[in-house]
């Protein structure tokens, strides 16, 4: 099995967390209804990054996706913002995140069944972790179509004992 | 003019007014283009600005220019006594063979400059494909511009039509491509596959799963189509088509946006990881390549010509303990394996009989070692094929500190160019000017003080 193909299915193939559906605001009236969107001719759940989508893992931890440059994702370099709440809605600060590999943003073309080069990135160096802000990037998204972005958390839950993997998954299409 | 038309409409026509069917008369639209001014890409830069600036700066506007093509040509034209015919300016200057222009491309100083290369013209105004290699592209002769836009504007420069062999979308969209990036040469062999790998791999299978030739090599941006005011907005696609090839003169424009595409591509292509460990003794440093990215081989075009090489540096102390394919710009790759039992090299030999042989009209079996692209999206998908390569290197001596590697990819290799510089076909600052590229991506080091076999690290 390819190594590249490898590593990625046997950590994102599975256990993918996905958002729930924030449904209609109680007063507000419904926006009119609006053909599914597609990727490349597939018909998928898009996120927007003009829209801060969010996923709650199991652990409790909340990951935003808070900004990204460019706005709309495009193919070449990109770079995003993530900013990681609680459960009780505080900053989610790792003081090993910057250089332990425990926070991982991984690109996934479903597909193709590859990724970028390389496989993994941890945040930025210079990012201010203090306030639970993680800037990942830049990452060249080299093709058109759709991208999985899988914000990984390595050993996180339980206080970092159980060797537990947890996903937040944000899906983009890029226009070629 | 000799272009190859289909001739089904006129023979519907003559049938309909044999037949003394009814006629209704509507007035033809009248435009200002003539059919000598849409053949010359200077007349299209009057509204299309960018386009022709990226194209200008394009291997398909350099190709019957291009030093090593015309040197190829003129050595395989006087080896073969003619034979060679047509063979090459069929794709590097097609429409002076649509035209009756030349029969060998020897004549190519001669023409005009709207005949030579792969124009806007002939490409926009191809309208099938009759075959899938050495240019069976059938162009429509009626002087209506093809493109992938459903609903051109109104305009009175030139016609335009729809037609899904541009339609970057559609899969059949890179049979068009492919008609001239495949290539049979006249003993029946495959000398370049590029099309025919697509086929073979996961980025051939339709939408969603797919990518056409242009959808990589073509890449898009939000912009107006034409120079018009008020000219909508819609999705514009390079006409760069970066892939391996660079000019190598000095008249060709636009060639640092042309590198920097070239390189950028490259860079992404392979994922690569090295793996090093005490082994008996010794140390074993084991390289991983797998081709990531491209929607074909790696490399691909004229794999014969290419050739890509993998370097290996270790260090210990500062001291280089180890190296392979460790290859200065003076060195051909040949030159450097016969003292390198290690150097792994990509491309292709070509052979006839059991010699050797470099130039494409030679070959009559090609031996390769390339690395195929990706036939399946996933294991579980039934065309699913392991297509990484892995090498070993090994030494004896305690592990190193550290292990530098790194792929390297020269477009067209040097002791070919030194034998086209030596028969008197090529000028002989040519080979001083071809770039040896190196993939980024691959370039890595592996150090002991990480306490990680591989690098990157696998997590």
């Amino acid at each position: 099995m390819p190594l590249a193909s490898s590593l990625l299915c046997a950590t994102l193939a599975v256990g993918c967390t996905t958002g729930a559906d924030p449904g209609a605001e109680p007063g507000v009236s419904e926006p009119e209804p609006q053909g599914p969107e597609t990727c490349q001719g597939e018909e998928v759940d898009l996120d927007h990054l003009d829209e801060s989508p969010r996923r709650t893992l199991p652990s409790g931890i909340t990951v935003a996706l808070a900004a990204g440059d460019p706005d709309p994702v495009d193919r070449g370099d990109n770079t995003f913002t993530l900013e990681l709440t609680d459960d009780t809605g505080a900053a989610y600060v790792h003081p090993g995140a910057l250089d332990d590999g425990t926070f991982l943003l991984s690109p996934y073309m479903p597909a193709h069944g590859h990724g970028t080069v390389p496989l993994d990135f941890v945040p930025n160096a210079d990012a201010e972790v203090d306030d639970g802000t993680y800037i990942f990037g830049p990452i060249d998204l080299f093709m058109p179509g759709r991208w999985d972005l899988h914000f990984r958390l390595l050993d996180v839950a339980d206080g970092g004992t159980t060797g537990a993997e947890e996903d937040a998954v944000f899906t983009f299409c890029i226009e070629g | 003019m000799t272009t190859r038309t289909t001739s089904l409409g006129l023979l519907l026509g003559a049938l309909l007014s044999a037949a003394g069917c009814p006629s209704t008369t509507v007035e033809e639209p009248v435009y200002d283009l003539s059919h000598d001014e849409l053949m010359s890409p200077e007349t299209c830069r009057s509204c299309h600005a960018a386009h022709v600036e990226e194209w200008e700066a394009s291997m398909h506007a350099y190709a019957a220019r291009d030093p090593v093509f015309l040197a190829m040509n003129a050595k395989g034209q006087r080896e073969t006594n003619g034979e060679l015919g047509t063979f090459c300016v069929e794709c590097h200057a097609p429409m002076a063979v649509r035209l009756g222009l030349t029969d060998d491309g020897l004549n190519l100083d001669d023409l005009d400059e709207s005949v030579k290369g792969v124009t806007c013209y002939f490409c926009h105004t191809a309208h099938d494909a009759e075959g899938e290699f050495n240019n069976p592209l059938v162009l429509a002769g009626d002087d209506i511009m093809r493109g992938a836009i459903p609903s051109p504007i109104e305009n009175t420069a030139h016609a335009m039509r729809f037609s899904v062999l541009h339609d970057r979308a559609s899969t059949v969209s890179s049979r068009m491509c492919g008609t001239c990036h495949d290539v049979v040469n006249g003993h029946g062999t495959q000398v370049e596959a590029t099309f025919a790998e697509w086929k073979d791999t996961v980025y051939s299978q339709p939408p969603p799963v797919g990518l056409t030739c242009s959808q990589c090599h073509m890449r898009g941006r939000d912009a107006p189509i034409v120079g018009f005011a008020d000219a909508p907005v819609r999705r514009m696609h390079s006409h760069l088509f970066p892939g391996v090839d660079v000019a190598l003169d000095d008249i060709t424009p636009g060639q640092d946006m042309m590198r920097e595409a070239v390189q950028r591509s490259l860079d992404t292509v392979l994922f690569s990881e090295v793996c090093v460990e005490s082994l008996g003794g010794g140390t074993e440093i084991t390289v991983t390549l797998e081709n990531f990215a491209a929607g074909h081989s790696f490399p691909s075009g004229a794999t014969q010509d290419r050739r890509a090489w993998v370097e290996v540096q270790a260090r210990t102390a500062g001291n280089t303990v180890f190296t392979s394919g460790v290859i200065d710009d003076d060195t051909a790759v040949a030159e450097a394996a016969a003292s390198d039992a290690h150097l792994w090299v990509l491309g292709s030999t070509g052979y006839a009989g059991d010699d050797e042989v470099h130039m494409f009209w030679e070959v009559e079996r090609l031996e390769s070692n390339l690395l195929e692209g990706a036939k399946g999206s996933s294991p579980l998908d039934p065309n699913y094929e392991d297509v990484h390569q892995t090498r070993s290197y090994f030494f004896a001596g305690l592990l190193p500190d550290e292990v530098d590697i790194a792929v390297h990819l020269r477009p067209i290799r040097k002791d070919v160019l030194d034998e086209l510089v030596e028969s008197g076909d090529l000028a002989p600052d040519v080979p001083d000017r071809m770039p040896t590229f190196t993939l980024r991506a691959t370039q890595m080091t592996w150090r002991q003080s990480d306490d990680e076999r591989c690098f990157p690290p696998r997590r």
